[in-house]
């Protein structure tokens, strides 16, 4: 969404807030996802609850949309770290690993052998990407999964360009590194 | 994705998190459509089912919008009432942000509520059993941890019920404060652009700020007075950039700050991370 305007937005207004939803729903869901491993069902409650905080909290926010994209990355974000607290106290955590392998299964025109190399890569993928700190796991979430520029991420993590970008070739690496010989 | 050996290249595992796009389920766009931003943006369109419904003719139906109107310009009148705001916002929130980023105290009041006056340790006389024997409830403190902190002090407002802690981190004053709901609510008063970042702390929603109000200098006056009573007053500026950090939440029927001032590197992540260790 790099093309989101840098002009305040009113957010006490109904109409400004869910144009904001709108546009944005698909990003938080994406970001909690990636972030969380938590099953769908889940990724959409904390979503939901994004939303829900940042609308009681909507007269205190002053920004763009950009900022408002932001601010709303940062709810979720607390959300997923405080939902994680949690699970891990109820010793109860879902692993990526399952998350992104169930439901990256239907791979609609491929043959039956390509279609279990790809689930076999997803799983994999899953369980390395579950292995990750969450500082290694939201770059690459924001970099891929939301398709962040790099001076992007840079901006919303208040770190240098060049140090965002050495962490993500050094996850990435880390991830080829990891990744079982079959 | 055809590979030479067994493990993906980088790009490969570039164009597989690429891949990776979810999306939410059909439930989740219907049960956002009972969310609070709609509901509130249906009014209208309530209104004009309502009109179809009651199949009023046209100017029956304009004296029912305009009495509406009229009932939501009296509602609307009294919920911006300056009182009913002022209880309002002492409700919701726990940091508050003034009407500006400049303020005018008499010097009375100043000496009584500036951070300032409370960093001298003449300020806190009471030890911790001392402390103690003036609550009620059982005091909760900040445990060594591997910021190191050392209590030097607490202070008891009766007014308030208000327990202070002053510990002491190298040059840093930290200043913790708990005080039981009651009927008396107060607020930390922030300058009105002061970002205030709502952050989840010990499970709940706490209210995070940096600055500090300080002392402004001639030149620096953004709305120059010309009260005659102004030599009676000091006027105090909000400074985004002054070395103080302040975090409140509400938790178990009480209030709980920390506030950090003085020589320090802490960041909001090691603020949060000291109001989870409280024990």
């Amino acid at each position: 969404m790099g093309d989101m305007s840098s002009h305040d937005i009113n957010l006490r207004d109904a109409d400004s807030f869910a144009h904001l939803f709108n546009k944005t729903h698909l990003q938080i869901f994406r970001y909690i996802y990636g972030l969380s491993g938590s099953p769908g069902h889940e990724v959409e409650d904390l979503t939901a609850e994004t939303y829900t905080r940042a609308w009681k909290a909507r007269h205190r926010f002053k920004g763009g949309e950009d900022a408002a994209l932001r601010w709303l990355i940062q709810i979720a974000r607390n959300l997923v770290i405080d939902t994680s607290r949690r699970s891990k106290v109820r010793g109860k955590r879902e692993s990526l690993e399952d998350i992104i392998y169930h439901e990256n299964l239907q791979s609609g025109d491929l043959s039956p052998e390509e279609q279990l190399t790809k689930q076999n890569e997803y799983r994999t993928l899953g369980s390395l990407l579950d292995k990750l700190t969450y500082q290694q796991r939201e770059m690459l979430v924001l970099r891929y999964f939301l398709g962040w520029q790099v001076k992007r991420i840079a901006t919303h993590l208040n770190m240098p360009d060049n140090t965002v970008s050495v962490y993500l070739r050094r996850t990435l690496e880390k991830l080829r590194k990891d990744w079982p010989e079959y | 994705m055809k590979r030479s050996t067994n493990k993906p290249d980088i790009s490969q595992i570039e164009e597989l998190l690429e891949a990776i796009q979810p999306q939410p389920s059909n439930d989740f766009y219907h049960r956002m459509q009972s969310s609070p931003w709609v509901r509130s943006k249906s009014v209208y369109s309530t209104l004009s089912s309502l009109k179809d419904s009651l199949l009023l003719p046209r100017f029956q139906f304009a004296a029912l919008v305009a009495g509406f109107l009229f009932l939501l310009l009296l509602i609307f009148g009294f919920v911006n009432s300056p009182n009913f705001i002022a209880i309002a916002q002492q409700i919701a929130n726990y940091i508050m942000p003034a009407q500006s980023d400049q303020l005018s105290i008499p010097y009375m009041n100043t000496l009584t509520i500036s951070p300032t006056t409370l960093d001298t340790h003449n300020n806190f006389p009471l030890n911790l059993e001392e402390a103690e024997d003036l609550t009620s409830h059982t005091l909760k403190l900040i445990p060594k941890s591997e910021y190191d902190l050392t209590f030097s002090g607490a202070r008891y407002d009766p007014k308030l019920s208000a327990l202070t802690l002053r510990y002491e981190l190298g040059d840093a004053l930290i200043l913790f404060t708990q005080r039981p709901l009651g009927e008396i609510e107060e607020y930390t008063s922030v300058g009105a652009s002061a970002p205030i970042v709502i952050l989840t702390v010990r499970g709940v929603d706490g209210e995070y700020v940096e600055g500090g109000w300080r002392m402004y200098s001639e030149n620096e006056n953004l709305y120059p007075s010309t009260s005659p009573d102004d030599e009676k007053n000091m006027g105090v500026l909000w400074d985004s950039n002054l070395p103080q950090r302040i975090l409140r939440w509400k938790e178990d029927n009480f209030i709980f700050e920390l506030l950090v001032t003085g020589n320090h590197e802490l960041e909001q992540s090691d603020i949060v991370k000291i109001a989870e260790s409280i024990q």
